[in-house]
């Protein structure tokens, strides 16, 4: 049995992904939020891989040390959870 | 990551996908059926390739429209018109959101026969879902979407992207889409408007819709177009009802011409105008001047 937590899009969230760049909104009252690249990219992986694995993920699709990522992804994330963009979840299975 | 709630910072073709989903997420939760009729979501047999969309369309269950205007307008939408101004054929109304945009509230179309109810149930029955904005957004089937937007270049006179629109989801569609498309055709009793939009309108030059199509399809001067809706109407009660209103000044149109509710004033100098642009019209009709 796994503990594994994982992120994914509230129900309620519109997203357009175009030219690199995410469109986010809480739907349906909005606001519109933006993420540039490297925000696109962080949440990219963390609707791809297991919670616990995000800044290691991030960290190499940049080349970095996961230490040089880990503020600035966790920023990213809970920013969008309270926005309530995001959630986290339980295991997946 | 940015935080950007001003529609105008956004590309446009992004926000109307968002508004899309916006407008289908409200609705799914408030449990009103509606249907999205253009946009970003059509079959590439009905839209064609780059056509762009400035606002989201829908048609709402008739019986539904009430509750779903109660809602658009209490999550910000405000009405910039109402159906009875919002065009002679009296089937849409336009709302506005500052995130958003334009939405589009049908609750007929124009051209289709049928009780507007038994229309909806035909499109409803066939729906399929398309995801705009990352939401299932339910849209008829692909005739359907062919049909509404042949019905909607009948009434567009002149605009080059209606011709567009027949030739690439009429025209230029395989011969099994425009089986479809003429079943619907005879199904939802559309015959005379789909002339006017396929260029066969003087087929049906006895029908007393026949002027009013004339008139959406190839242009016409107000007297033109209310002598037309006149016409149009089965019942005495209901061409009497056209023919009073006809000197009236449409408030919301003249209040989007100037961009602000007109004063009493603005409307009174409407109302006088509209009698000197009808004489001018009769005049220059008189002259064999069009």
């Amino acid at each position: 049995m796994t503990h594994q937590q994982h992120w994914e899009l509230a129900h309620d969230t519109g997203i357009v992904e175009r030219n690199g760049l995410t469109y986010l909104a809480a739907l349906p009252d909005g606001p519109i939020v933006v993420l540039d690249a490297v925000a696109s990219v962080v949440l990219q992986v963390a609707l791809d891989v297991s919670a616990d694995d995000v800044t290691s993920e991030v960290a190499a699709a940049y080349g970095k040390a996961p230490a040089e990522v880990d503020a600035a992804v966790s920023e990213c994330l809970s920013g969008l959870e309270r926005a309530r963009l995001l959630r986290r979840v339980g295991a997946r299975g | 990551m940015t935080n950007l709630d001003a529609a105008g910072s956004i590309p446009p073709s992004i926000r109307v996908e968002l508004a899309h989903a916006a407008v289908c997420n409200l609705a799914r939760r408030a449990g009103v059926d509606l249907l999205v009729v253009k946009g970003p979501g059509m079959d590439p047999l009905v839209g064609f390739k780059g056509r762009a969309s400035a606002d989201v369309d829908v048609l709402v269950r008739p019986d539904e429209v009430g509750r779903f205007l109660d809602l658009v307008k209490a999550h910000g939408w405000w009405a910039r018109d109402r159906f009875e101004t919002g065009s002679p054929f009296g089937h849409s109304m336009t709302l506005f959101h500052p995130t958003w945009g334009d939405l589009d509230v049908h609750r007929l179309i124009p051209g289709i026969g049928v009780d507007p109810s038994v229309a909806f149930d035909v499109f409803w029955a066939s729906r399929i879902d398309v995801t705009l904005g990352g939401q299932p957004c339910p849209h008829p089937q692909p005739a359907a979407q062919a049909l509404v937007l042949v019905l909607h270049a009948a009434r567009s006179e002149g605009s080059p992207r209606a011709g567009q629109d027949v030739v690439h989801a009429w025209t230029d569609a395989p011969s099994e889409q425009q089986a479809a498309i003429l079943a619907l055709v005879d199904r939802l009793d559309a015959h005379v408007a789909w002339a006017a939009g396929t260029g066969d309108l003087e087929a049906f030059r006895g029908d007393s819709s026949y002027r009013l199509w004339a008139v959406a399809s190839r242009g016409g001067g107000r007297l033109e177009e209310w002598r037309a809706r006149v016409e149009a109407e089965r019942s005495w009660r209901a061409k009497a009802m056209i023919a009073l209103r006809a000197p009236l000044v449409n408030t919301d149109h003249l209040a989007m011409l100037l961009g602000h509710r007109p004063t009493r004033t603005e409307v009174l100098v409407e109302f006088v105008d509209r009698f000197r642009r009808g004489a001018v019209e009769m005049a220059r009709r008189g002259k064999g001047r069009p």
